[in-house]
């Protein structure tokens, strides 16, 4: 059984397509990242620029300040009103400071702007201290003394003012250099986003084209792997398998295709072999139709399981006469020592063909191991062959024999093999029967053609003597010498005559009797009667036939034997039997005995003639069978020993022969004594 | 002809060596119609004109131990101021002045304070350490001040 390979339980065309969104994300964003980043220098330069311009706005109007403070501070030796002087320096100067401050303030100042910031913000610090210098010494002191000292103080208050502007000219100056360099910048950039969104929008482009054709092109590989596969097993090929190129849906769905592939060759195949094997079974009920006889059907079944089921031996074995055993009626294809080594199996053996007799079940051995497993008698007998099928053949239910098929190869015996043994099984018990029957039908017309022979003899044998008697009577009638004949004469006459009549009325007695057993009318009249008396008295009757026979009769009678049976008709026993022995063992002696054993009576008539062969034993005890070929010593239509039998078994007994051949003949008929039939037929 | 010429251009060197050159080399004195002064704390005791002239043009902006330079200059009608600028410097006022209009402009730096007198001009050299000026040749001194040799 194939193993189902792991398939990805996800779907291949969904991951692709994840994995194509998934990458058109990534370039979307980092595009848009890129981008982001290119215009932010741009951006950042136009920043610069905006603070540059901020922070000149500032310092210029801290230059104003403190331009506005010095001309204030100058204005000390042409005004006299200090305070009103210092006054507006001083706001001028704290407008000044102000502006310094939020300009220091201002966010993502470059370090050297800053330091020039702080050393004009120190210089105006240095500037603003002087100056407050002066304006104490003016206020506290007078003006003639110590001018020398205001004039100097206001220099070097002059000096730092000078400090402040240059730093702040300074700053203004790297501003501007600045500025006009971010702005330079940003114009040479200001295509920039621009060509990196091109560049990306074809790169991505590209990419996911790329991508997307791959994509396609991996999936219609797979769809054209299949498309083919599929041409194909529809062209017929149902060998063809369409290769599993990745384990995604596709890949399941050729693994599924294949699958259904295989189901559809095995069913194929299923069905081309039924239909093979309808054509075998009609090629074979044609063939068992016309053959007739029991060797051309065995024939025609080997053959037709050597051909059909590519048996490679095979025998058919069939009930013996007796029931216990099962013997080959047609072998083929076994060595010969095997065959002579099973000339018969008992029903109750252990072995397959015993078995499926038994059970009327067929036995698959698929192995020799499992046949010797099964059974184990057969391990000492190690067979040549290595698979084993035992098919029992049955007609209306009852086994009559059994097929038995050997092969060379291991076989599997798949359900649809077992069910065509189990139907050419049942072909072959219904040619068997058929062919059983017809053996038996011409069997039974030839025995019939050969009793009508020997009846028409027979019954032709007494009148022939008859009528020669009466055309002499005539003769002498017509000639007038009647009175010529003696009393003696016509009593010879009349005895031989008489004589003839019986013996036609014992063979249309015997006919008779025939008719009415297989009519099944035979009945009986019982009575309670003396047998050994009746026994003493019919061989003493049939003394004189005994003599005439040559033949000496010692006689052997337990007295005061009685039974309730039909007198006749035993009677009719013993005189079938002492004609017998007179009929086959002329000049011998004949032995007459009868004993009782418990309630039976045991009758035996013992001859000393040449004995009967086995194989004869059970058959002249069938209507119309005789002795030695049917050729009777004595004539006689062979009904006696078949009414005997009728006879013996109408009383619940039995009757069997003990013979052998060239040792004579015994003949034992048992009898029941209390027996009570309700209604025999025969 | 000829030699009457070459006699005549002779004649004329000699001239201008006798009189011309020997003044010319006395109005190229650094010192002679003006005295350098420093802070009295300045450790320095003579300068040389180049060193001078770039304190002055600001491009030299410290002392050797870091202190900044101030340099104190006079206002433009003081005869120092010529003498300074033309043997020191080696420019006219009106060369000077575009000077630093030009450094206004690209560097920020405008010209240094300028003082009416030597008094002045040493008092502020007083008040800065690292102060630097000129004064009269005939300035006799003040406090936190110091002359110092301007060698050529």
């Amino acid at each position: 059984m194939n193993t189902i390979p792991a398939f990805s339980q996800t779907s291949s065309l969904i991951d692709h397509l994840r994995r194509l969104v998934l990458g058109v994300a990534v370039f979307f964003l980092i595009g848009a990242a890129v981008i982001f980043l290119s215009s932010q220098k741009f951006l950042r330069g136009l920043t610069e620029v905006n603070t540059a311009n901020e922070i000149m706005e500032i310092t210029s109007q801290v230059m104003e300040s403190l331009d506005g403070s010095a001309e204030n501070l100058e204005k000390l030796f042409a005004s006299k009103l200090v305070s009103d002087t210092r006054y507006a320096y001083r706001a001028g100067m704290v407008r000044a400071q102000e502006d310094i401050q939020r300009a220091l303030a201002r966010p993502r100042m470059r370090p050297e702007i800053v330091d020039l910031l702080r050393a004009g913000q120190h210089a105006m610090y240095q500037y603003s201290t002087v100056v407050e210098t002066v304006f104490s010494k003016i206020a506290n002191v007078r003006k003639s003394f110590r001018i020398e000292e205001i004039r100097s103080d206001l220099l070097v208050a002059r000096q730092f003012h000078q400090d402040a502007v240059d730093a702040l000219r300074k700053v203004q100056i790297t501003l501007r250099q600045q500025s006009d360099q971010a702005f330079l910048d940003a114009y040479q950039q200001r295509h920039l986003p621009l060509v990196v969104a091109l560049i990306f929008a074809v790169a991505s482009t590209l990419i996911l084209t790329a991508l997307g054709l791959g994509i396609v092109r991996k999936f219609g590989r797979a769809v054209n792997n299949l498309l083919t596969a599929t041409d194909r097993v529809a062209q017929g090929n149902l060998d063809y398998r369409a290769a599993i190129i990745k384990r995604d849906e596709i890949g399941k769905l050729t693994y599924a295709f294949n699958t259904m592939v295989d189901n559809l060759a095995q069913g194929h195949d299923r069905l081309r072999r039924s239909l093979n094997r309808t054509k075998r079974l009609q090629a074979t009920t044609t063939a068992l139709a016309e053959a007739l006889r029991l060797d051309q059907v065995a024939e025609i079944i080997l053959n037709t399981c050597f051909e059909s089921v590519q048996a490679n031996a095979g025998m058919i074995f069939v009930l013996t006469e007796d029931r216990l055993g099962l013997e080959i009626m047609r072998a083929a294809g076994y060595p010969e020592s095997l065959v002579k080594s099973w000339p018969r199996i008992g029903i109750n053996e252990d072995l397959p063909v015993p078995e499926a007799y038994r059970t009327g079940r067929p036995l698959f051995l698929e192995s020799a191991a499992q046949l010797q497993q099964d059974f184990p008698v057969l391990r000492s007998r190690p067979t040549p062959y290595a698979s084993t099928a035992v098919i029992p053949l049955l007609i209306e239910g009852k086994v009559f024999g059994v097929l038995a098929l050997s092969f060379n190869q291991p076989q599997s015996f798949a359900h649809e093999d077992r069910d065509f043994l189990l139907t050419l099984g049942s072909q072959f018990a219904q040619a068997l029967h058929r062919a059983q029957l017809y053996d038996n039908a011409q069997k039974a017309i030839r025995i019939r053609d050969d009793f009508l022979s020997i009846a028409s003899h027979e019954l032709k044998t007494p009148l022939t003597p008859l009528k020669l008697q009466l055309h002499g009577l005539v003769r002498h009638a017509q000639k007038g010498t009647l009175k010529d004949l003696t009393p003696e004469k016509l009593k010879q006459l009349a005895e031989s005559s008489d004589k003839q009549i019986g013996r036609l009325t014992h063979l249309i007695d015997d006919l008779l009797d025939v008719s009415r057993i297989s009519a099944g009318k035979l009945s009986l009249n019982c009575e309670e009667f003396n047998l050994s008396e009746l026994i003493e008295e019919v061989v003493n009757r049939y003394q004189q036939q005994l003599v005439a026979a040559n033949c000496t009769v010692d006689v052997q009678i337990e007295p005061g034997i009685t039974g309730r049976l039909d007198r006749l008709r035993i009677e009719q026993v013993l005189v079938n039997l002492l004609t017998n022995a007179a009929k086959y063992a002329p000049g011998q002696a004949v032995k007459v005995t009868l004993a009782r054993d418990g309630e039976i009576a045991k009758l035996q008539v013992q001859d000393q003639g040449p004995g009967i062969s086995p194989e004869d034993q059970n058959r002249i005890f069938d209507r119309f069978e005789q002795g030695e070929s049917g050729s009777p010593a004595g004539g006689g239509l062979g009904l006696g020993l078949y009414i005997s039998r009728q006879i013996v078994q109408a009383h619940g007994g039995d009757i069997r022969v003990k013979s052998k051949k060239g040792h004579g003949s015994t003949f034992v008929a048992e009898l029941p004594l209390d027996y009570s039939p309700t209604e025999h037929t025969a | 002809m000829k030699d009457w010429l070459t006699h005549l251009r002779f004649g004329l060197l000699l001239a201008f060596c006798a009189t011309g050159f020997p003044c010319a080399l006395a109005s190229d004195e650094p010192s002679a119609k003006f005295a350098v002064v420093v802070n009295a704390e300045n450790p320095i005791t003579k300068i040389d004109a180049e060193e001078l002239s770039n304190f002055f043009l600001k491009k030299k902006r410290a002392w050797p131990d870091g202190t900044g330079i101030r340099f104190v200059d006079r206002t433009d009608d003081s005869p120092e101021r010529k003498h300074f600028l033309r043997s020191v410097v080696k420019k006219t006022g009106r060369e000077v002045d575009l000077f630093w209009i030009g450094q206004k402009l690209y560097t920020g730096d405008s010209a240094p304070i300028q003082v009416t007198s030597d008094s002045l001009t040493a008092s502020l050299i007083a008040r800065f350490r690292g102060g630097i000026g000129y004064v009269s040749p005939d300035f006799t001194g003040a406090p936190g001040v110091k002359k110092i040799e301007v060698v050529p």
